[in-house]
């Protein structure tokens, strides 16, 4: 964040503050949204979620679409979007604002899409797609019986606001005309009849319809995932990781048949498939040096997934180039002592959009070096992005010795799931049309196979 | 690197080479190269000369306290018994022994002098699983002046203390520091990095020389490696690490303003700090070390040597260095 105090921030440096890969914003990012009675609402990073859409509205919103986006910052998107006018927008990016809100409404707590909605009433946001998303969203309430109970004058203002307020109150009078109720309240409803018995009931004040759920209760069970649940290993073992792992720790322990081979080359293609595309020039130094051998019943492990990364890296990038620190194999064994920062100037040459480090961070030839060269780079002219990747066993991997380069952006990655989010990373951190244009392919796939599995299912998960 | 005028300079080291200098945190390491004595030869093309401590030398049980069974079960080559080997198995009394010693193909031997390293731990140890770790560095010195006495408590004190150096209870119980802190110490054999055909290193810890150690093989020296850099030199390092707080230094950039520039005094950088290392070594103070010899197998000899700040044992064969482990004394690496 440091270095776009003086200019405008784009998309990319939303994304980078969103997902926590600025160290010194990562809390700030986490805050809630917050909306105190009778105040507007309060965001301290409004100006940088404000200069996001304005210079990328279709790709920022998409932003939230990203696994590692905590739900507060999504929250803080969706009231963006609802909250601005899409008059000036094409009817191709007015398409994705829609389909991106229906996700983060589908997936944000009900408590957070009703502090939205509150929200949009204090800045008195009533564009049509504002009103629109409130409706639907209230009407079609699987819990809307409930909500009424519950929350019944949060659901009021949020209604009166949608609908206006003399609209919704003649909309719960018994003598209007059913056809004006027909044509401004019910034909936002799925179930109008439900509708049609709730709705002035919510402005019955002394009489109360009966709830079964607490009021937190209700608000709280009603969020779908973004994706289908992927559970961890809780207990990590060499060949739970990830199948590319897996088969390459067979591999490397020895096992040299025609299948494993195939298995591999398979498993690479599938785990691409599913993966962010990059068309610029990556440059990928790869620690192939002795430790990343590991032992006992590690061993092999921190190398196969470091390679794992670099197989679905070719895949996924049109123009990678590697720098093997060891051995130069397709499938190198460990060897030889750890000399990052002279492979970090040999990668440099070749002038990159981006040079990755995939490292299990022991730095012992030279220590100290990556982080000098590190430091240079700016007034040597050089600002391709560097980012260092920490190959790790499992996700709580002590790394107090294993960071050799603290002013370097860090990653993480221990499972072979960790590829997207760290893949999303990279792009973000490497600036520029390509990776813009990358993560808005990736995005809008990534919405379009949500949108498939829900037409599979046909109900929510 | 040129270490061959190193201390001590009682040993003929003109037949190795030294490596590029690894350091993480207060230990360097400079690994050496030279003569494997089991590549092959052609009047015995087939057989090992020298037997591996993993792989060759087996724990056969412990007769009684302070007396365990070593065997050799290959069908040639001696086994070198590495000076300060220690076993660790689960519900046994884990023992050290004070020396090193010959064991020939098919040889079982017994050593009566051996120490316990586990001061209330029943049972004894057995030749089902187990690992083996080189005494920490701090306990060589006082375990070689101990070798040959009968008495299995006779490190506890010394152990008593090294725990207390630590801040842990006050016990002969070496297992508190190499089994409970062994996620840490195991961290070494990472932090810093065996090397393809490496046959021995020199351990530094800070500036000073810690120790010297030479195996008679690479295929050996690969087997101490672990044991060596965790165990022995890796305790000593930690309890350094422990006294001095890591900062977070912003890195000082170089004065350069392009790539080859920056290639240019990375290079020079990395010269400085060969040459800090040799430096370190070359200040290390000249010594007079008193020779005995211990025990003989054919045309190999083991000495123990004996100066005011090293101490150690070496084998040698047919007069030339086969196997070599020198370490500091205490007193010379508390020295400021």
């Amino acid at each position: 964040m440091d270095a776009i105090a003086n200019r405008i921030p784009t998309v990319l440096d939303y994304l980078r503050y969103a997902t926590g890969q600025d160290q010194q914003f990562a809390q700030a990012s986490q805050q809630p949204f917050i909306l105190r009675q009778g105040q507007p609402p309060a965001w301290s990073d409004a100006n940088l979620h404000q200069s996001a859409w304005e210079q990328n509205p279709e790709l920022y919103a998409l932003c939230s679409i990203a696994s590692m986006v905590p739900h507060p910052q999504r929250q803080r998107i969706l009231f963006q979007i609802l909250k601005a006018s899409h008059t000036s927008l094409t009817p191709e990016v007015r398409h994705t604002l829609e389909r991106v809100s229906n996700i983060l409404l589908a997936i944000l707590p009900t408590e957070q899409v009703l502090t939205i909605f509150l929200a949009l009433r204090r800045e008195r946001a009533n564009h049509k797609h504002t009103s629109r998303a409130i409706l639907r969203y209230i009407l079609n309430h699987p819990n809307l019986a409930e909500l009424a109970v519950g929350r019944r004058p949060t659901l009021v203002d949020c209604l009166e606001h949608a609908l206006g307020r003399n609209v919704a109150r003649a909309c719960a009078k018994a003598e209007t005309n059913p056809t004006y109720i027909q044509r401004h309240l019910l034909k936002w409803a799925k179930d109008p009849a439900q509708v049609k018995e709730i709705f002035p009931a919510l402005y019955q004040k002394g009489k109360r319809a009966k709830s079964t759920s607490a009021p937190e209760q209700l608000t709280s069970q009603f969020a779908q995932r973004l994706e289908p649940a992927v559970p961890r290993p809780t207990t990590v073992t060499a060949t739970n990781r990830g199948d590319i792992s897996a088969t390459l720790v067979h591999l490397y322990r020895g096992g040299i048949s025609v299948e494993l081979r195939q298995a591999l080359e398979n498993y690479v293609v599938q785990a691409a498939e599913t993966l962010p595309k990059f068309d610029g020039k990556l440059a990928l130094v790869l620690d192939a040096s002795a430790s990343t051998r590991g032992y006992g019943e590690r061993e092999f492990c921190n190398i196969s997934q470091s390679v794992a990364l670099k197989l679905v890296l070719k895949q996924c990038c049109s123009n990678l180039q590697v720098y093997t620190v060891g051995d130069r194999n397709e499938i190198p064994i460990p060897s030889g002592s750890t000399d990052l920062a002279g492979a970090l100037l040999d990668a440099l040459e070749s002038q990159p959009d981006m040079v990755a480090i995939v490292s299990d961070g022991y730095e012992n030839a030279y220590p100290g070096d990556l982080a000098r060269v590190a430091a240079t780079l700016p007034q040597a002219g050089i600002q391709t992005p560097v980012v260092f990747c920490h190959s790790k066993f499992t996700k709580s991997d002590d790394l107090t010795w294993r960071r050799p380069a603290t002013n370097l952006p860090q990653l993480e990655f221990w499972h072979q799931d960790d590829f997207e989010p760290l893949m999303v990373s990279l792009l973000a951190l490497a600036d520029g049309k390509a990776s813009e244009t990358s993560l808005k392919e990736y995005l809008l796939r990534k919405i379009g196979n949500r949108e498939l599995r829900e037409q599979g299912t046909g109900n929510r998960e | 690197m040129d270490c061959k005028e190193l201390v001590p300079r009682a040993f003929d080291l003109s037949a190795y080479e030294f490596g590029m200098p690894q350091q993480s945190g207060s230990l360097t390491v400079v690994p050496i190269f030279g003569r494997d004595w089991d590549l092959p030869n052609p009047k015995n093309k087939d057989q090992n000369q020298f037997t591996g401590p993993l792989s060759g030398l087996k724990l056969n049980r412990v007769v009684g306290y302070g007396n365990v069974e070593l065997s050799n079960p290959a069908t040639s080559g001696v086994a070198i018994v590495p000076l300060h080997i220690g076993y660790i198995q689960d519900q046994a009394q884990n023992h050290a022994l004070c020396r090193s010693a010959f064991i020939a193909a098919g040889q079982t031997l017994l050593f009566e002098d051996a120490c316990c390293v586990q001061q209330s731990q029943g049972g004894y140890l057995e030749g089902r699983e187990q690992w083996f770790f080189i005494l920490p560095l701090q306990l060589r010195w006082e375990a070689l002046q101990i070798r040959g006495q009968k008495s299995y408590s006779k490190l506890w004190n010394g152990i008593s203390h090294l725990n207390t150096q630590f801040d842990l209870p006050s016990r002969g119980h070496l297992e508190q520091i190499v089994t409970r802190q062994r996620a840490v110490l195991t961290q070494y054999q990472s932090r810093l990095e065996l090397l393809e055909n490496q046959i021995g290193a020199l351990f530094l810890i800070g500036d000073k020389l810690a120790g010297i150690e030479i195996a008679p093989t690479s295929a050996y020296f690969q087997e101490m490696w672990m044991p060596l850099v965790c165990f022995c030199y890796g305790t000593a390092a930690m309890f350094f690490e422990k006294k001095v707080v890591r900062q977070n230094q912003t890195p000082l950039p170089f004065e350069a303003s392009n790539l080859t520039e920056l290639r240019e005094q990375l290079a020079k950088s990395r010269d400085r700090f060969q040459e800090k290392v040799q430096d370190h070594l070359q200040n290390t103070p000249k010594e007079k070390f008193e020779i005995q010899e211990e025990e003989r197998f054919l045309s190999l000899h083991l000495k123990t040597a004996l100066g005011n700040n090293f101490a150690g044992q070496f084998v040698e064969n047919d007069g030339q260095l086969a196997y070599a482990s020198l370490f500091a004394k205490p007193e010379y690496l508390a020295q400021k």
